[in-house]
C-alpha cells in the first residue's frame, strides 16, 4: 500500500524522533510503499526514499492547503499524519497520531489562551476527522477518549521505541563530566510538566547525605533564578552541573556512564528519555505518572509525581545501593529491548489494513 | 454455573472448551430434539459438521443425543459444507431437519450449532425460541442403545453431483481455466478443488488441509484474509481464485491480477449469466446493503429487483415466494433456489467458471464488461465500535437524523428501514445499522470512486460520533 506520512517535524524534538524512527522502520517494508512529506530542503529519512516537499509551517492554514495539495500529487492509498496538523481539505482514508494533550492540561505549558484555543480546535479537528488514530500508550488513548468520546473505537496504541537512537555512536563524556566520580542524570528541561523544580528540590534534600564524589548533571543552561525558586528555603546545593547543549553521541554517553538517570515528568504521552536511559543501562527513577508507568514496567524506581521526598529517598537509594542500582539496569535493559521502530511499524501497518479493509 | 445459551442470527456460537463443551451441546441438542420430535416424532434428521477442531466428535455427540429422543438420525461420515447438509435435506423426502455443527466463518476458536428445516433453509426465530425455552440445565444421560441407532451416510456423494448437474462441463472444459481454490482450511476444501478438476480445469489449491487453528487464518472470503491466494494468482499468471468461508456457504474470489471480486460484483455476474448466457428469469433478491451494480443491471436485464433488510434470513423469506432467481448479500452469502433455498459458495465458484468458460472470457474482464454496461460503483464499509455512552445516544437521536449534506453531497432521499440509508446524487449513497447486541454501528457506503466512498464513510462516522 501506498502511504504517505507527513514527516515535516522530523527535525523536531519528541514527535520528530517519533517520525524518524516509524519512517525508517515502514521504509524498510516490503508491503509499504512510503512517501515521505518533507520541509523545504530537507531529505527523507529512508536514504535513496521517495519523498514531497510541501511549505509552509505545518500549524499553519498555508501549511494544510500546501498538504492538501501534496495529497493530489502523491496518490496515496492511506495519509498519516505523525502529529494533529492535517490538511485542508481533510483526505480520507486517513490516520492521525495523537501524542498528548499537555498544552491543554498543564498550566503554564501554553501560557497564551487564543493559542490554546488554536491548539484545541486543531486536535479536535484531527481526531474528529481521523478514520483510526494512534497514540503510543494507553494512557494517551484514554486522554483522547477523555478530550473527545466517540473516538473511543478507533483508538490504536502503537508504542515508540528507541533502538534507532542507541544503535548510533557512544561519544565522550563531556570533560566537565569525565572528571567526576559518580554522576546522577537529568534534563534541565523548564516546560512545567517536566518538573525540574522536583528535581531540585529533591537533589537539594538528598546532596547533605550523598557521599561527596556524587553530583548532578543536567542538560541545558542554568536558567536564571530558576534554581533558587524552586529550592526556596533548602540549602542552594553545591554539586550540580550545567552541561549546556548536548549532541545525541553525547547523550548516549551521559546515560551510559550514569549512577541514575531521573525523569521526574509529571505528564507525558510515552516518555522516550527513561526507555533510551534503559537501554544504555542507566538505572531509572522516574514519577509514577501518565504513560511512564507503561514504558518502564518494573524496570525503573517509580516514585509518586511531585514527592519530593520519594524522589530524594530513591536517588539516595540508588546512589548508596549498587547491587539494587544493578539489578534495576539489568532489568532496564531487558525490558527496552522489547521496544522497536520494526514492532511500531508493524503496529502501524496493521492499522492502515484495518482503515484499507472498509475498501471492497 | 449453567451457561446463557442464545441463537444468534444462524444459531448457537460459542467458543470450544469455554462456552461450547460437551455438556453444552448436548443441552442444546437435547432441546432442539423434543422440539423437532414433538412435531415429527421418529422423523429423520441428518446431521453434518465443518473441519474445526472436534467438529466431527462435536457431531457424534448431537447425533447421539437426537437419537436419544427417538429422531432417526443420519450422520455425515465426512466433514461436509453446509450448503451440502441443506442440499441433502431438501432432497431426502424423509428428512425433517438437519443439524450442523459449523461456526461458518467465525475464527479458529468456535464452534456453533445450526439448525436447517425441511427445505434445507434456516430455522425461523421463533422455531429456535422454542429450542431455547426448552433448554435444561443438565444435558442429557448418555444412551448407549440410541447411539447405536445413529446411521453413518455420505451426504456429500449425491451434493456435489447435483451440484455438477447444475453446470454445463464443455462450457468450462473447453475454457482451459487454470485458477486457485482456497477454501481457507474451511469445509470447502477438496471438494470444490475436484469438482473444478473433474471438469478439466487446473486447479491449486491453497489452504486445502485439516488445520483446526486455520493457521491464524480468518475463514471469511474477503481481504485481507485472502491476501495469500491473491498474491499466488498474480506470481503463477492463474486466471482466478475462487474462496471460500469456514462452512463454504459463502464465496469470493480474485481476478487474474489477484484483485478482489467482491460480493457484489459476483452477484451481479452470477444474475447476467443466468439471464443473458442461460435465458432463465426470475427475481434478483439483495439487501438494503447490497451494491446498487445490482439494481442497474437488473434494469438492464428487464429483471425485477426485491430489496430486503440485512441478513439471508430476508432472502429466504422471499426465495418462499417464489419467482427467485438468484439472491445474495454482501458478505458474499449468495444463493439460486432452484438448488437450494440456502447459500452455496461452491455453486458460485461453478457458475463464474461457467460464465468464463460460455464467454471466453476473464474473471477481471468480466468484471470490467458489466462496469462498462452499468457504469462503476465502488464500495465501503466500516464498523465503529464505540463508548456504550456514544452509542446509546446516537440510538437516540438516529430516528431523526437527517443531515442535507454528507461528504458534500446533497442528500436526496431517507430509507429508514433496519438501519438509516441516504441516497444521493449518481447512485451513491450511505447506511448505517446498528447492532443489536453490541455498542457497534456499522457503516457502508457506494460511490462512483473509493475517493467518495471513503469521505462518505467519514462522514458516515461523523455522523455517528454526533458532536
Amino acid at each position: 500500500m501506498r502511504v504517505l506520512l507527513d514527516c515535516r517535524m522530523a527535525s523536531w524534538t519528541g514527535v520528530g524522533r517519533y517520525t524518524r524512527g516509524l519512517a525508517g522502520a515502514l521504509g524498510g517494508r516490503e508491503d509499504i510503499e512510503l512517501v515521505e512529506l518533507v520541509a523545504p530542503g530537507e531529505e527523507p529519512t529512508t536514504p535513496g526514499g521517495e519523498s514531497y516537499e510541501s511549505a509552509g509551517h505545518p500549524f499553519s492554514p498555508g501549511g494544510a492547503r500546501t498538504f492538501a495539495r501534496a495529497l493530489r500529487e502523491v496518490q496515496a492509498d492511506i495519509v498519516h499524519c505523525a502529529h494533529f496538523p492535517t490538511p485542508f481539505p481533510m483526505p480520507h482514508p486517513l490516520v492521525v497520531t495523537v501524542h498528548d494533550f499537555i498544552p491543554l492540561s498543564v498550566a503554564g505549558v501554553m501560557p497564551s489562551s487564543a493559542r490554546r484555543l488554536a491548539y484545541r480546535l486543531m486536535i479536535r479537528r484531527a481526531i474528529r476527522g481521523a478514520d483510526r488514530i494512534i497514540t503510543l500508550s494507553e494512557h494517551s488513548a484514554r486522554a483522547t477518549r477523555e478530550f473527545y468520546a466517540p473516538a473511543g473505537g478507533r483508538i490504536s496504541v502503537t508504542p515508540a521505541a528507541a533502538d534507532d537512537f542507541a544503535a548510533g555512536e557512544i561519544g565522550a563524556l563531556p570533560p566537565v563530566v569525565a572528571g567526576l566520580g559518580r554522576y546522577v542524570f537529568g534534563f534541565g528541561n523548564t516546560r512545567p510538566h517536566k518538573r525540574l523544580d522536583v528535581l531540585l528540590r529533591a537533589w537539594a534534600s538528598a546532596e547533605p547525605s550523598l557521599p561527596a564524589d556524587v553530583a548532578l548533571v543536567l542538560t541545558g543552561d542554568e536558567p536564571e533564578g530558576f534554581v533558587n525558586a524552586a529550592i526556596g528555603d533548602l540549602p542552594r546545593p553545591a554539586r550540580i552541573i550545567w552541561l549546556g547543549r548536548t549532541d545525541d553521541e553525547t547523550l548516549r554517553a551521559l546515560y551510559a556512564r550514569a549512577t541514575a538517570f531521573v525523569f521526574p515528568s509529571s505528564h507525558e504521552g510515552f516518555g522516550l528519555p527513561p526507555l533510551e536511559a534503559m537501554m544504555f543501562g542507566a538505572p531509572v527513577i522516574c514519577s509514577d505518572a501518565a504513560s511512564l508507568p507503561e514504558v518502564v514496567g518494573n524496570a525503573a524506581l517509580l516514585v509518586p509525581p511531585l514527592d519530593v521526598g520519594a524522589l530524594a529517598n530513591a536517588i539516595t537509594r540508588l546512589v548508596t545501593d549498587p547491587a539494587f542500582a544493578g539489578d534495576l539496569a539489568e532489568r532496564g535493559r531487558v525490558r527496552a529491548m522489547g521496544f522497536t521502530w520494526t514492532r511500531t511499524a508493524e503496529l502501524t501497518t496493521a492499522v492502515y489494513q484495518q482503515v484499507l479493509t472498509s475498501r471492497y | 454455573m449453567t451457561t446463557d445459551i442464545r441463537f444468534g442470527t444462524d444459531g448457537w456460537r460459542a467458543v470450544i472448551g469455554a462456552d461450547f463443551t460437551y455438556q453444552n451441546l448436548r443441552r442444546v441438542a437435547d432441546a432442539a430434539a423434543r422440539v423437532i420430535a414433538a412435531e415429527n416424532p421418529g422423523g429423520l434428521v441428518l446431521v453434518g459438521y465443518d473441519t474445526r477442531f472436534e467438529a466431527d466428535s462435536f457431531a457424534r455427540a448431537a447425533a447421539d443425543v437426537l437419537a436419544a429422543r427417538g429422531l432417526r438420525v443420519r450422520l455425515s461420515d465426512r466433514y461436509l459444507p453446509t450448503p451440502a447438509l441443506c442440499w441433502a435435506v431438501a432432497h431426502d423426502a424423509e428428512a425433517i431437519a438437519g443439524v450442523m455443527l459449523t461456526a461458518s466463518h467465525n475464527p479458529a476458536p468456535y464452534l456453533g450449532f445450526k439448525l436447517r428445516m425441511a427445505d434445507g433453509g434456516a430455522s425461523p426465530k421463533s422455531f429456535t425460541d422454542r429450542v431455547e425455552a426448552e433448554l435444561a440445565a443438565e444435558a442429557p444421560v448418555h444412551d448407549d442403545a440410541a447411539a447405536a441407532r445413529v446411521e453413518t451416510a455420505d451426504l456429500v456423494g449425491p451434493y456435489l453431483e447435483a451440484l455438477r448437474a447444475m453446470v454445463d462441463p464443455g462450457l468450462i472444459a473447453k475454457a482451459g481455466l487454470r485458477v486457485a481454490v482456497d477454501p481457507l482450511y474451511g469445509a470447502g476444501q477438496t471438494y470444490l478443488a475436484e469438482t473444478l478438476r473433474s471438469f478439466g480445469v487446473e486447479v491449486a489449491e491453497l489452504h486445502g488441509e485439516r488445520n483446526p487453528g486455520f493457521g491464524g487464518l480468518h475463514p471469511e472470503p474477503i481481504p485481507p484474509h485472502i491476501a495469500e491466494v491473491q498474491e499466488y494468482v498474480r506470481e503463477h499468471g492463474l486466471d482466478a481464485a475462487f474462496i471460500t468461508d469456514g462452512d463454504a456457504d459463502r464465496i469470493g474470489a480474485a481476478d487474474s491480477n489477484g484483485v478482489f471480486v467482491n460480493p457484489h460484483r459476483i452477484i451481479a455476474l452470477v444474475a447476467r449469466h443466468l439471464v443473458e448466457d442461460r435465458g432463465m428469469s426470475g427475481r434478483i433478491v439483495k439487501t438494503l446493503s447490497t451494491s446498487v451494480l445490482v439494481d442497474r443491471l437488473a434494469a438492464h436485464l428487464g429483471s425485477k429487483v426485491t430489496t430486503t433488510p440485512v441478513g439471508f434470513k430476508w432472502i429466504y423469506e422471499e426465495m418462499l415466494k417464489g419467482d427467485v432467481l438468484i439472491g445474495g448479500e454482501e458478505s458474499g452469502g449468495i444463493g439460486v433456489p432452484t438448488h437450494v433455498r440456502e447459500r452455496d459458495g461452491l455453486l458460485m465458484a461453478l457458475l463464474l467458471a461457467e460464465m468464463m468458460g460460455q464467454r471466453g472470457m476473464g474473471l477481471g474482464d468480466l468484471v470490467a464488461d458489466l462496469l462498462e454496461t452499468v457504469g462503476t460503483m465502488e464500495y465501503g464499509r466500516t464498523d465503529l465500535k464505540l463508548e456504550p455512552a456514544v452509542m446509546d445516544r446516537f440510538r437516540a437521536a438516529m430516528p431523526t437524523l437527517a443531515p442535507p449534506v454528507l461528504a458534500g453531497l446533497e442528500v436526496r432521499e431517507i430509507i429508514r428501514a433496519d438501519g438509516i440509508k441516504f441516497l444521493l446524487p449518481d447512485d451513491a449513497w450511505l447506511l448505517l445499522r446498528t447492532s443489536g447486541t453490541e455498542p457497534l454501528v456499522r457503516v457502508y457506503a457506494e460511490a462512483a470512486d473509493f475517493a467518495r466512498v471513503d469521505a462518505l464513510l467519514a462522514a458516515g462516522r461523523m455522523l455517528v460520533d454526533g458532536v
